[in-house]
Formats: structure tokens, sequence, C-alpha cells
């Protein structure tokens, strides 16, 4: 199978991609009516502070799958070395870090004042490694970002050696 | 850039078009054309020997070095 180009893997990242962020904005709306209306859900701080983290961090996960849309895009118009996606790579590892950093505080939170052990123990766990998982991917990303302006570099110096 | 390229110089002398020197060395009238506006960032010595040799001129006529 292609990579790059029409009807390419890029292609299929691209509609699943569209598909991953039609699914998230669902969830985000009927998760929200669903909160509101079982307001026992609001009986721990801990559970509304995760909560309302978990919400907020859809934000930047939002702008996240929306530049990977615009990054596969680019790569099924076979246009790789465009300058926009080093503009969509920075925006990508921002939203990561932001997410990272989301879920840090909301560990450390829950560190600090546990309620139920048992819960906040796998909870903690959970919010750990998707912390971990966040940042290093936002720090991937910044490397990432950096080897593609220097290909972009050298891809204009090459463009224009006559 | 202090290079300057003296090609539309160098073409109204031997009174040569620039579409006639790009299909005599090889290039494309867009790329003679990068080189002529100064936007180009390197050219290849393959490139420089047959504008010479089109030209009968040195690389001194064609590059020029002016202090910025």
């Amino acid at each position: 199978m292609k990579i790059l180009g029409k009807k390419s893997l890029s292609t299929v990242i691209k509609v699943f991609l569209w598909i991953l962020l039609t699914i998230c904005l669902i969830v985000v709306i009927l998760g929200g009516i669903v909160v509101i209306n079982d307001f026992n859900f609001f009986n721990s701080s801990n559970t509304l502070r995760s909560l309302i983290i978990l919400y907020l961090s859809s934000i930047p996960a939002a702008i996240l799958i929306t530049q990977f849309i615009g990054i596969f895009k680019s790569l099924e118009n076979n246009d790789v070395f465009d300058k926009e996606n080093l503009k969509r790579l920075r925006i990508s590892y921002i939203s990561s870090i932001v997410m990272g950093l989301m879920y840090l505080i909301n560990s450390i939170m829950l560190f600090l004042s546990p309620e139920d052990e048992n819960w906040v123990i796998i909870y903690m766990l959970l919010t750990y490694i998707i912390t971990l998982v966040f940042l290093i991917f936002g720090v991937g990303l910044i490397v990432l970002s950096e080897i593609y302006k220097r290909a972009i570099k050298y891809k204009e110096e090459n463009d224009l050696t006559i | 850039m202090a290079i300057i390229v003296n090609l539309d110089v160098m073409l109204a002398k031997r009174k040569m078009s620039s579409q006639e020197l790009a299909e005599k060395i090889g290039i494309t009238p867009a790329n003679l054309s990068i080189l002529k506006t100064n936007k180009g960032k390197a050219i290849r010595f393959s490139t420089l020997d047959a504008i010479c040799k089109e030209l009968d001129c040195t690389p001194g006529d064609i590059l020029e070095y002016r202090k910025n």
C-alpha cells in the first residue's frame, strides 16, 4: 500500500482521525449531558476536579487531532515539505504538553488529597501513565518539528540550486 | 546577499535571449529566471561551465561581489 498520495495510508489515517474527532465530540457532548443529569457524580471534590480536567483536556485533544488531520491531508496531496506542516507540528506539541500538564496537575492534586484510597491509587496510576504518554509524545514532536524544519531548509536550498 | 548575478548584462552584450540560453545550457527558463533575479541559493559548477561556454565569458563576468 502506498504511504503518500491519493488512496494511500495517509488517506486511511485521515479518515480514521475524522471519525475519531467526531466520536470525541459526541462523547464530550453526551458525557456532559449525562453528568449534569446525575448530580451524584459531584459527591467528591476529586471526581469533580478530575471531570473538569478531563473536560478541559478535550480542547487540546481536539486541536491535536485537527492538526494531525491537516498533516495527513498534506501528505495525501504529496506536499510533504509544506511549511504549514511545521506550524501544525508546533501547535501539536504545545497541545500535547498542555494535556500532559493538565493530567499532571490532577495527579498531584489526587496525591495530596486522597479520598477513597483504592480508587485513588488506580486512578492516580492511570493519570500518571497518561501524563507521561502525552509529555513524551510532546517532546517527541518537538524533536520531529526541528528535524522537519531542517528538512524544509535543505529542500529549499536544493530547489534553489541551479 | 552580497553576490550579484550579472547574467542579464552578459545576455544583452551577446544579444541573446534568456529562453535561448536556457535551451542551449539545458535548464528550464524558470530556473534561469531564479538565477537572473538573484533568488538562487547556489549555482552548480556544471551550470556555470555551460553558461560560460555559451556566452564566451568567465565566471567573474557573471558573478560579482558587492559589500552590503
